[in-house]
């Protein structure tokens, strides 16, 4: 069992259902299984071996998809990046992350890098087509995209009209040394994600084909999740909400439906595209639900097919939960918790009996076969089968996962969530570590030093920064926006500029953060 | 669709981003070409608010297959989609 043998196994069950939709284009699970071989043996002709790691830092597209499948079918490293990611912020995981390949689908590379375009790596798949013998009795299969497959403007899966192809053995379908799928084990690394690093630095959070499946198992089997269902895939690839809506569906022989970067954030057409794909389990931070009801009439418009709906990765503003309950009685609602390290470990049932309640919902009880518990001091822990190897070039994780989130029980034994006990902040879900935003302010010449803040909760939530300019100087906003631009991802860039002669200290001498806070409630700007 | 068409739209737009938009910017560093990611103007709440805008002020709701970074790069890009998406509607 591997994370790849979701595709496989489903392509050879229902090789003529959708299996992946973007905005323009649709792959059935025939399709991307041979797509993903034939990116396969590209990857292996450039040399990409088992336990390497490949970049792909693309948009959210269907080729996309296929080349991950490739990258794990090859026993090498996903390392996925969304395409918003600056070149320096891309140059510093790759840094970090030593891949021997970037695949890309646009024209910016990583200096010091190999990037290689989707579309070279699909020409060089296809000479392999002409060249290699192909066995009589094997059924064909096509390097390229099948014609009725491309460009297929459907949303519909195919309905079969033929029965299923028989499933091969694999040791058939793989016996070309080419597109042979590389046996894994379940603790064999399959992805790592790249978050907000306290130390300045994206930090890479390493997670095994079993790690994965632990979390997808479990989401099958509590979602319920059929071949009929249709996921929208609304989080960037570079995120854990992901792991989700590519593999449940994979793994249930349903379809995904690709949120591009941009489309996820606005409001209004991703009321459009949750209706129009008749999307019927639908995965998001509570922030893009609050917004699409305030901008994109959700709450009147929807739910459509939606019978399942499921928010991660913030606290859900309570009174407006409340009114998306009301308003979709028949919707499941399931509040789900846990950091990128661990995956899902906790999960709650929003039902109608919280209609009457006045705090935050609780994140519940442990999900994923994992135990999560509290330390003396409140904090989190959480062990079990979804919790990473560790974080890429580090000592490997020993013990209970330290979470940095604290959590009490409520009356009736379900956890909730208090909050950090450290820096660390969410905007619209995202995870920031501030010092990872100061230290990018600093590396500009007119900033000596610098302190970030979230400020705000929910879809209010805004990064504020305070800087203490060099002398003679007076950074602008635009200008300290156009700097993050080019060392962050969009999600971390500054909200507001406040220019300061020094920070407020706390008595042992660190930078006093609630302070700074109180500033910002002053009004005090650049 | 005239080029002085085109130019009282994009000036249109151009007001509304620099005046009721909240970008935090001042007004003379919004311009027609400016980058709208890179200088932070269009996050997910001033996207949701410009697309209300737009559909409001000039009756057009842009579809999600046309909600990509290429479309909505700068304020010029976004003109030449409105006005992309009035030529169809008028057409159809």
């Amino acid at each position: 069992m591997s994370l790849y043998s979701l595709v496989v196994d489903a392509a050879a069950r229902t090789p003529r259902a959708l299996a992946v939709h973007d905005l323009v284009t649709g792959l059935d699970y025939g399709t991307l299984d041979a797509r993903a071989d034939a990116y396969l043996a590209a990857l292996r002709g450039r040399g990409v071996r088992p336990g390497d790691r490949v970049l792909v830092w693309t948009d959210k597209t269907t080729e996309a998809v296929a080349v991950a499948q490739a990258v794990l079918r090859c026993g090498a490293v996903h390392v996925p990046v969304p395409r918003s990611n600056p070149r320096e912020r891309v140059a510093r995981i790759a840094a970090d992350a030593r891949p021997a390949l970037i695949v890309t689908d646009h024209d910016d590379r990583v200096p010091g890098t190999v990037c290689v375009p989707c579309a070279d790596l699909v020409r060089e798949a296809e000479p392999r087509r002409e060249t290699e013998p192909r066995r009589e009795t094997e059924p064909p299969r096509m390097t390229g995209p099948r014609p009725e497959a491309e460009p297929s403007r459907e949303t519909e899966p195919r309905p079969q009209t033929e029965p299923p192809r028989q499933p091969e053995p694999r040791s058939k379908v793989a016996s070309g040394p080419a597109t042979a799928h590389h046996p894994v084990r379940l603790s064999d690394p399959a992805y790592i994600l790249y978050t907000s690093g306290s130390t300045g630095t994206p930090k890479g959070v390493c997670l095994s084909h079993g790690n994965a499946l632990a979390f997808v198992d479990w989401a099958c089997r509590e979602l319920a999740l059929t071949a009929a269902d249709r996921l929208a895939n609304h989080a960037a690839f570079g995120f854990d909400l992901s792991v989700l809506d590519l593999y449940g569906a994979f793994r249930a022989g349903a379809s995904v439906h690709l949120v591009g970067e941009t489309l996820a954030q606005a409001a209004g057409p991703l009321v459009d595209f949750l209706l129009e794909r008749r999307i019927t389990v639908w995965y998001s931070v509570p922030s893009a639900l609050v917004l699409m009801a305030e901008y994109g009439e959700l709450l009147e418009r929807g739910p459509g097919a939606l019978r399942t709906c499921v928010f991660a990765g913030e606290p859900f503003p309570l009174k407006r939960l409340q009114d998306l309950r009301r308003a979709w009685p028949g919707v499941r609602m399931l509040n789900w918790y846990g950091p990128t390290e661990t995956n899902v470990c906790t999960s709650y049932e929003v039902t109608a009996a919280d209609l009457a309640r006045t705090t935050p919902v609780p994140i519940g009880s442990p999900a994923a076969g994992d135990r999560v518990w509290l330390a003396d001091d409140g904090e989190i822990l959480v062990s079990g089968p979804t919790v990473m190897l560790g974080y890429w070039g580090g000592e490997p994780q020993a013990g209970p996962y330290r979470t940095g989130d604290l959590g009490r029980y409520d009356a009736g034994g379900l956890l909730e969530y208090r909050g950090r006990a450290d820096d660390m902040a969410k905007i619209r879900g995202y995870r920031i570590e501030p010092a990872e935003v100061a230290g990018v302010l600093v590396a500009h010449e007119a900033v000596r030093d610098a302190a970030v803040l979230v400020v705000g909760t929910g879809p209010d939530a805004r990064l504020q920064a305070f800087v203490v300019p060099e002398t003679g100087r007076t950074p602008g906003l635009v200008e300290l926006r156009r700097h993050c631009a080019a060392f962050l991802p969009p999600y971390m860039t500054v909200d507001a500029v406040h220019v300061v002669d020094g920070f407020p200290r706390t008595p042992n001498g660190k930078v006093d953060r609630a302070a700074l806070g109180g500033l910002v409630a002053r009004g005090v700007r650049a | 669709m005239t080029d002085l068409e085109r130019a009282a739209l994009l000036d249109q737009l151009l007001r509304y981003v620099r005046e009721e938009l909240e970008t935090g910017l001042p007004a003379d560093q919004i311009t027609p070409g400016s980058p709208l990611l890179e200088t932070g103007v269009l996050d997910s709440v001033r996207t949701a608010r410009l697309l209300a805008h737009i559909r409001t002020a000039h009756d057009v709701r842009v579809p999600p297959v046309h909600m990509t970074g290429e479309h909505f790069r700068t304020l010029e890009t976004i003109t030449d989609l409105i006005l992309l998406l009035r030529s169809r509607a008028a057409s159809l």
